[in-house]
C-alpha cells in the first residue's frame, strides 16, 4: 500500500508543529541521553572497586562461612559443626579471655595514653617533640617486636632476671609468658593509638579556656577534670573503641609472648585450622569472632556518634 | 618615640590609705623564642589602677595591651618588673592565687557545662558550700539578666548572652579586680552598644571593683573608662582622662588614634614663644602660629605644656580633628570665618556619606586627586552644602581645636606629605 500524497498545506502544518516543539523537545531528549550515559559511566566506575572488594573480602568471607557448614568433599553438611563448636567450653573460655584482655588493654591504654598526652601537651619540656615522634614510630613497628623486647628484658632468661639472680634470695619476675605479659605488651603497642588523637584534641583546646579556669581558682587537676577531659571525651571514646577492636583481634603479640594458657579467639582459630586441621570448627570460631567484632564496632560507632554530637560547643 | 606621658602620679598609696588595686612597676614581657634584639611584647609598663577605678588600655593590634592584661592576670610571666595586687607582690604567683576576674574576647565559656555550672565554676574551685554556690549563682545571673537561661548550654546562647554569662562567672568570685580583654569585639555593632550600657551599669553597681579594660575601640574606652592608657609598639605612650587625651593629646599617636585627628606638619613661626611653658591650664596656654608644610598657616595650642615644642628648630605637628575643620565659602577670608587658619586650600578627592553626615578627603596645597590616603579628613556640619570631587575648597579650623604635638615621623597614614611646600595662590602664610 502506498501512502496518499501529502497536500502542501498539511506539509506546512507538520513543519510548523515540528518547529514549535523543536528546540525544547530535542533538548529534553538530549538531556535524557546525557543522564543515561552518565549513569552508565557511574556504574562502570563502580565495577572495579566492587570486583576488588568481592575478591579480597566477600569471597573469602563466604568461603569461611561455607567451610563451617560443608563436608571435606564440598557438600552441605548442616549446622552440626556450629552447634558442636558453639556449645564447647573452649570457645566460651576463648571469648571470655579475648574480651578480658581487650578490656584490660583498653583501660591501660586510656590511662597511660591520657597521662602521656596531657604531659606532652600541657607540660612542655625540651624533647617533647621527639617523644611524640617516637610514639608515632611505634605504630609503624610490627606488633611482635614488643613481646620480643619484653622477653629480652623481663623474660625468664632476660636482662632483669639475670641482674636479679645475683641478689640474695635470687628474686625473679615472671609475667611475660602469661596474661599480664600479653596485656602489658598490648598496652605498650596500642597506647600511641590513644595518644595521637588526644594530642590533636588537646592542641585545639583554646588557651583562653585554661587561662580562665586558672583565674577562677581551679588548680591543674580541676582544670584537667572539668575542662580538658570533657572536651577530649569523643576522641577518647573513639580511640578506646579502636584499641578494644584491635586488641580483640590481636594475634602476633600473643603468639610471640608464648603464653600457652592464653587462648583468645584468634589463637583458637589458629590452633583449629593450622594445628589440628579442623577447618570447619575453625571457620565457626572465625565467624563467631567476626560477629563479635561487628557487634563491638556497632557499639563503638553509636558511642562515638552520641559523644561527638553532644559535647562540643561554641567556645 | 617618647615614653609614656603619664599625667597622674603613679606611685604611693591611694588617698584613703588603700594601696592601688593593680600596680605594674616597669613590667616587660618578652615571649619565649623571641630574638634578643627584637622588640618585647610589652616594654617597661608602669601603671596604677585604684580601687573602683576603670582604666582602659587602648591601642592597635600588637600594641601590647592584651599582653599587659595577661601579665596582671598571671597568664604571662614578666621578664622584668613587678605586678602588685592591693599592695601584694604577685609577680610569681599563679593565676589561681590572684583572685582576679577575667573576661576574654571569645567568652571562653566551658562548652560542656550549663550556664549555671559555668557561673559556679570559680565558687566550686573555692569549695564553697553548695547552698552558698546556688545562692551566688542566682544572684549573678539576676545581675546580668540571665536567670531563665541557667539550664542552657553556652552554644544555645547568642554572643551577647554568652558575654553576659562570662561577666557573671568572673564576678561570681567577688574579685577586687576585673580584667576585660576586648570583651565586645566579637559582637555586632548594636549588641556592642547594648553591652557598653550594660557594663556602665555594672560599674555603677560595683563601685569597689577596679577594672582594666583592653580595647581597640575608642568609643568603648571613652564611654567606660575613668582613665585611658594609649599603647603603641609595646609601650604606654599616653595616660590620662578621656577629656585630657581627647582635647590635649601630648603625642601625635594619641591624637591620631583617639579621635582620628589629621596630623599636619609645620614650623612654629616663633619657636622661642613655646619654650618654658609648664602650666596645665588651657586658658594660660596661648595660641601659636604654625606655618604648615602643606601650605597656609594655623593657630594652635600646645598639647603638652611641659614639652618643649620649640625644640628641633620649631618643627612640630598640628593635630586637628575632622569635625574641627570647616569648609569656608569660596572667596571669604579664612581668618574672618574661622579665625584660626588661613591659606588652607585644597581639592576634594573623595566624598563619603556616613549616615550622620558627610566626610570629605581634601588634598591640601594642590590638586592631588589620586592621593586620598594622604589628604585630610573633614567632617561636614549637618545640612552643610556638599562639594563634589574635584572642587577647590578653603578650610578653616574651629578656634581652640588645633593642638600642637611633638613631631613623630614614625606615624603614617594620616600625615600630609611634608614637602614640597606649595603655597596655593592667595595664601597668606
Amino acid at each position: 500500500m502506498t501512502a496518499a500524497p501529502e497536500t502542501p498545506r498539511a506539509a506546512t502544518m507538520r513543519a510548523r508543529a515540528r518547529w514549535a516543539v523543536g528546540s525544547h523537545g530535542s533538548a529534553r531528549v538530549a538531556g535524557a541521553e546525557r543522564r543515561d550515559r552518565r549513569s552508565l559511566r557511574t556504574l562502570l566506575w563502580a565495577v572495579p572497586p566492587l570486583a576488588v572488594l568481592t575478591a579480597i573480602f566477600l569471597v573469602p568471607l563466604a568461603e569461611t562461612v561455607w567451610q563451617s557448614v560443608s563436608t571435606t568433599s564440598g557438600a552441605f553438611a548442616g549446622f552440626g559443626t556450629w552447634s558442636q563448636a558453639l556449645s564447647s567450653a573452649a570457645l566460651g573460655r576463648a571469648v571470655g579471655t579475648t574480651l578480658w584482655i581487650a578490656l584490660l588493654t583498653t583501660c591501660g591504654c586510656v590511662l597511660v595514653g591520657t597521662f602521656l598526652a596531657v604531659g606532652l601537651s600541657f607540660v612542655p619540656f625540651s624533647g617533647s617533640r621527639v617523644a611524640v615522634r617516637l610514639l608515632e614510630a611505634v605504630v609503624s613497628f610490627p606488633s611482635f617486636i614488643i613481646p620480643l623486647a619484653f622477653g629480652i628484658l623481663y623474660g625468664r632468661a632476660g636482662v632483669l632476671n639475670s641482674a636479679l639472680a645475683g641478689l640474695p634470695g635470687s628474686p625473679h619476675v615472671d609475667f611475660v609468658n602469661d596474661l599480664p605479659g600479653v596485656v602489658f605488651a598490648e598496652i605498650a603497642y596500642f597506647t600511641p593509638f590513644v595518644v595521637r588523637p588526644l594530642l590533636a584534641v588537646f592542641g585545639q583546646i583554646p588557651r583562653e579556656l585554661l587561662d580562665v579556669s586558672g583565674s577562677l581558682g581551679a588548680g591543674p587537676l580541676m582544670t584537667l577534670r572539668r575542662v580538658i577531659l570533657p572536651d577530649a571525651r569523643p576522641a577518647l571514646a573513639a580511640s578506646a573503641g579502636l584499641v578494644f577492636l584491635l586488641a580483640m583481634n590481636e594475634f602476633g603479640i600473643i603468639m610471640f609472648t608464648g603464653a600457652k594458657n592464653v587462648v583468645t579467639l584468634p589463637m583458637l582459630v589458629y590452633t583449629k585450622s593450622i594445628v589440628t586441621f579442623d577447618l570447619p570448627s575453625a571457620a565457626v570460631v572465625a565467624c563467631a569472632q567476626l560477629a563479635l567484632s561487628l557487634a563491638v564496632y556497632g557499639l563503638y560507632r553509636a558511642l562515638v556518634r552520641r559523644l561527638s554530637g553532644g559535647s562540643r560547643a561554641a567556645a | 618615640m617618647p615614653l609614656a606621658a603619664v599625667r597622674c602620679p603613679d606611685a604611693g598609696e591611694f588617698d584613703d590609705g588603700r594601696p592601688p588595686a593593680v600596680e605594674l612597676r616597669g613590667v616587660s614581657v618578652r615571649y619565649p623564642g623571641a630574638s634578643a634584639g627584637s622588640r618585647p611584647a610589652l616594654a617597661d609598663l608602669s601603671l596604677r589602677v585604684d580601687p573602683g577605678e576603670t582604666v582602659a588600655l587602648l591601642g592597635p593590634s600588637g600594641s601590647g595591651k592584651s599582653t599587659a592584661l595577661k601579665a596582671v592576670a598571671g597568664f604571662e610571666q614578666p621578664s622584668e618588673g613587678r605586678v602588685l595586687l592591693a599592695g601584694r607582690d604577685v609577680t610569681r604567683r599563679p593565676p589561681a592565687e590572684r583572685g582576679i576576674g577575667v573576661v576574654v574576647q571569645q567568652y571562653a565559656l566551658f562548652p560542656h557545662l550549663r550556664v549555671a555550672d559555668n557561673v559556679a565554676y570559680g565558687l566550686r574551685a573555692r569549695r564553697l558550700p553548695r547552698a552558698q554556690v546556688r545562692a551566688r549563682v542566682g544572684e549573678m545571673l539576676e545581675m546580668v539578666g540571665m536567670e531563665e537561661h541557667a539550664r542552657k548550654l553556652p552554644r544555645e546562647l547568642s554572643g551577647g548572652q554568652q558575654q553576659r554569662i562570662a561577666i557573671a562567672r568572673a564576678l561570681a568570685i567577688r574579685p577586687d579586680v576585673l580584667l576585660l580583654d576586648e570583651p565586645l569585639s566579637a559582637l555586632d555593632a548594636r549588641m556592642r552598644q547594648d553591652m557598653v550600657e550594660e557594663l556602665a551599669r555594672l560599674r555603677r553597681e560595683l563601685p569597689d571593683v577596679a577594672m582594666l579594660y583592653v580595647t581597640h575601640d575608642q568609643s568603648e574606652a571613652l564611654a567606660l573608662a575613668d582613665r585611658i592608657g594609649v599603647m603603641r609598639d609595646g609601650r604606654l605612650v599616653d595616660l590620662g582622662t578621656a577629656h585630657e587625651l581627647y582635647h590635649r593629646p601630648r603625642h601625635a599617636f594619641t591624637a591620631s588614634f583617639l579621635g582620628g585627628a589629621n596630623l599636619l606638619d609645620g614650623v612654629l613661626e616663633a619657636p622661642g614663644a613655646a619654650r618654658g611653658r609648664t602650666t596645665h591650664d588651657d586658658a594660660s596656654s596661648p595660641e601659636l602660629t604654625v606655618r604648615l608644610d602643606a601650605g597656609g598657616s594655623v593657630s594652635a595650642r600646645i598639647g603638652d605644656p611641659a614639652s618643649d615644642a620649640g625644640a628641633s628648630g620649631g618643627r612640630v605637628t598640628v593635630a586637628v580633628r575632622p569635625h574641627a575643620l570647616r569648609m569656608l565659602p569660596a572667596g571669604r577670608d579664612a581668618n574672618e570665618a574661622a579665625g584660626s587658619a588661613s591659606g588652607l586650600r585644597g581639592t576634594v578627592v573623595s566624598v563619603q556619606w556616613r549616615g550622620t553626615g558627610h566626610r570629605l578627603r581634601v588634598a591640601l596645597g594642590g590638586t592631588d586627586r589620586g592621593s586620598a590616603g594622604r589628604a585630610v579628613a573633614v567632617d561636614l556640619e549637618p545640612f552643610a552644602a556638599v562639594p563634589a570631587v574635584g572642587d577647590a575648597v578653603v578650610l578653616g579650623v574651629v578656634r581652640g581645636e588645633a593642638v600642637i604635638v611633638p613631631r613623630d615621623e614614625t606615624i603614617g597614614g594620616l600625615r600630609v606629605p611634608a614637602a614640597p611646600v606649595r603655597p596655593a595662590a592667595g595664601a597668606t602664610a
